[in-house]
């Protein structure tokens, strides 16, 4: 199966791999058990958004989607989206989305911190006397990604530090992030190797690390032939 | 073999012979999401989006479609989201509501279904090639799969890449391309995240994954324990070892079992088992040095150093006591070592006739033709 001379060789290529790739072996176990632990739907905040309450109401809508489209003719596509606030009207003009509101057809007004928590209260299962609110209109973290601004953060200052991202202009729910998704998130940097951007995975420390590991795991594989067997017992 | 003997190069043995495969079958798929191109996994290289024309007014109300929806009136409808937009060139509502998806077209008041030479004519819009399209075929499978109504459709383009693409005939939305790279994407998610019914989508929240994910970080762990033992005890570097070797003034002795002298062995850094046959295989050894098999050993004949777990584990009391140790567990060792049996001891032999056949009469070369003894 193995000579001597074999196994003693693949007992060494196997012995210093592990030493150079071990504490990135056991990222990649360690962040793996995690992404497979947790609940991908809990990840993303489900248990944080209930919106199965949020319907269109027929007799707030007192404007029709021919009158809109007759005041902008130039749309591509027309949206009718439920919001705490009333229905609210989406068109895809050139360039960029508008939204109307639902009662009068006008643009919507840049969304207040009350409506933002009124919007909130709404969309949260649980209880937001604790939550407070704050306008971002710089730039948009890093967890939430893309361009939302202006966005209003509804922290909701429990144990995992849980957010409501709600956006300033159309009152839509953007994103929901909380610790265990920050965690995630971090877990994905170290599985992938990608320490900037955190999606890269082509990143060439990837393909190092990962053409190493391959040889680890099948020194690691053929050593299974041999690291089984057992000499006779013989008298000393 | 009781339980407190199970040590952590067994455990990592036992665990290794468990998820070994998976392994092999992580770092194969990992390297492969690092290496291949995206666009090489994706079946959207030929995929056009949807043209965005101005909107045709509707002829039919948004109110009167509802009124269809509720029927006689009697049942209530939740309505979650209403969109206007084009469709082959009419106007089309598609209208989200508790109950699920539902298309009319705008013009007529109609429920959307597509005739075959519709499904067609919009399959050829979402693809930007010179391919041939094939009748459309009801695809019960991946209508399920991606979540569609019972009237879903698959086209096939006979391009080189067999691209397929998905319609749902009765909201008149291409669902998806499909193509040789993309069900390669698939098969590796498949291997990588141990999901082998991916009937709705691939996911890693299994049951399967979890301990298959729990039982390679036990194997990562008891490796890591090893490996810290063996860097305690000096197998990967010694600096012991190194300044002796420099000086080359280490030796062992090698021992028969009766004690007369076999052979003196410059030691170099690494361990006993490597020191004894790095030249010839002097010590028999199937598991190549992993304290296994057990044949390795021999006994120091001054002070025996502390027994490993491993050699806990094979050797009995009494043999530890008498100085035996194996070979493969223990630093180069300047001082004597003995040979432990007669087999071990024919081995060696072995091993210096093979070395050296010129001492050996019974492996001498044959004598060529200009002998004198001719």
């Amino acid at each position: 199966m193995l000579t001597p001379k074999q196994g003693r060789w693949l007992r060494k290529s196997h012995k210093w791999l592990t030493l150079f790739l071990g504490a990135q072996l056991l990222i990649w176990l360690i962040s793996g058990l995690y992404m497979v632990l947790m609940d991908i739907d809990y990840i993303h905040g489900d248990h944080l958004v209930d919106d199965s309450r949020l319907t269109l109401d027929a007799s707030q809508l007192t404007i029709s989607p021919e009158t809109i489209l007759s005041r902008y003719p130039e749309a591509t596509r027309l949206e009718l989206l439920p919001t705490a606030l009333g229905p609210v009207y989406k068109l895809n003009l050139t360039g960029k989305p508008l939204y109307l509101s639902g009662r009068d057809g006008e643009p919507l007004e840049p969304l207040s911190q009350q409506a933002a928590m009124k919007i909130a209260a709404r969309l949260y299962p649980g209880n937001l006397s604790g939550a407070s609110a704050e306008l971002l209109t710089e730039s948009t973290p890093a967890e939430v990604g893309g361009r939302h601004l202006p966005l209003w953060q509804i922290n909701l200052n429990d144990a995992f530090d849980s957010r409501l991202y709600i956006s300033a202009s159309s009152g839509e729910l953007v994103t929901k992030r909380h610790d265990f998704w920050r965690l995630f998130d971090v877990m994905w940097m170290l599985h992938i190797m990608d320490y900037e951007t955190r999606e890269n995975v082509h990143n060439p420390l990837l393909s190092g690390f990962s053409l190493l590991a391959l040889l680890t795991a099948l020194s690691g594989a053929l050593l299974l032939l041999i690291a089984f067997k057992r000499g006779k017992e013989e008298p000393a | 073999m009781r339980l407190s003997m199970i040590n952590a190069r067994s455990l990592h043995r036992i665990l290794a012979l468990i998820v070994g495969a998976q392994l092999i079958i992580w770092t194969l798929t990992g390297l492969a999401f690092n290496l291949i191109d995206d666009p090489l996994l994706d079946a959207n290289a030929l995929r056009a989006k949807p043209e965005k024309a101005q909107l045709i007014s509707p002829q039919v109300t948004l109110a009167e479609i509802t009124a269809q929806l509720t029927g006689s009136g009697t049942k209530q409808i939740d309505l979650k989201r209403v969109e206007l937009n084009t469709l082959l060139g009419r106007p089309i509502y598609r209208i989200k509501t508790s109950s699920g998806n539902h298309a009319f077209w705008a013009d007529t008041g109609e429920a959307v279904n597509l005739n075959r030479e519709q499904l067609t004519r919009l399959a050829k819009q979402s693809y930007r090639g010179e391919a041939i399209f094939s009748e459309p075929i009801l695809d019960e499978a991946a209508a399920q799969r991606y979540g569609g109504n019972p009237a879903f459709y698959r086209i096939d383009t006979h391009d080189e890449r067999h691209t397929q693409i998905f319609i749902d005939g009765q909201s008149g939305q291409v669902k998806a391309h499909e193509n040789l790279g993309s069900e390669l994407k698939q098969l590796l998610f498949m291997l990588h995240f141990i999901d082998y019914y991916p009937d709705n989508g691939v996911s890693f929240n299994h049951l399967a994954t979890r301990l298959i994910a729990f039982a390679a970080l036990l194997l990562g762990l008891s490796g890591t324990w090893v490996l810290v033992r063996k860097l305690a005890a000096g197998d990967y570097i010694s600096w012991q070892l190194i300044s002796r070797a420099s000086k080359k003034e280490s030796k062992l002795t090698l021992l028969s079992p009766d004690g007369e002298l076999l052979e003196n062995i410059i030691l170099a850094p690494g361990n006993l088992l490597d020191n004894l046959n790095h030249d010839r295989n002097r010590i028999a050894s199937q598991c190549g040095g992993g304290g296994h098999c057990g044949m390795c050993r021999v006994r120091f004949v001054d002070q025996a150093p502390k027994a490993t777990p491993e050699e806990r584990a094979r050797l009995k009391e009494e043999l530890l006591a008498q100085g035996i140790r194996l070979s493969c567990q223990h630093n180069g060792h300047q001082g004597k070592l003995a040979l432990t049996s007669r087999a071990q001891l024919r081995y060696w032999q072995k091993a210096q006739a093979e070395a050296e056949p010129a001492l050996n009469p019974a492996q001498a070369p044959l004598v060529n033709e200009s002998s004198p003894l001719e």
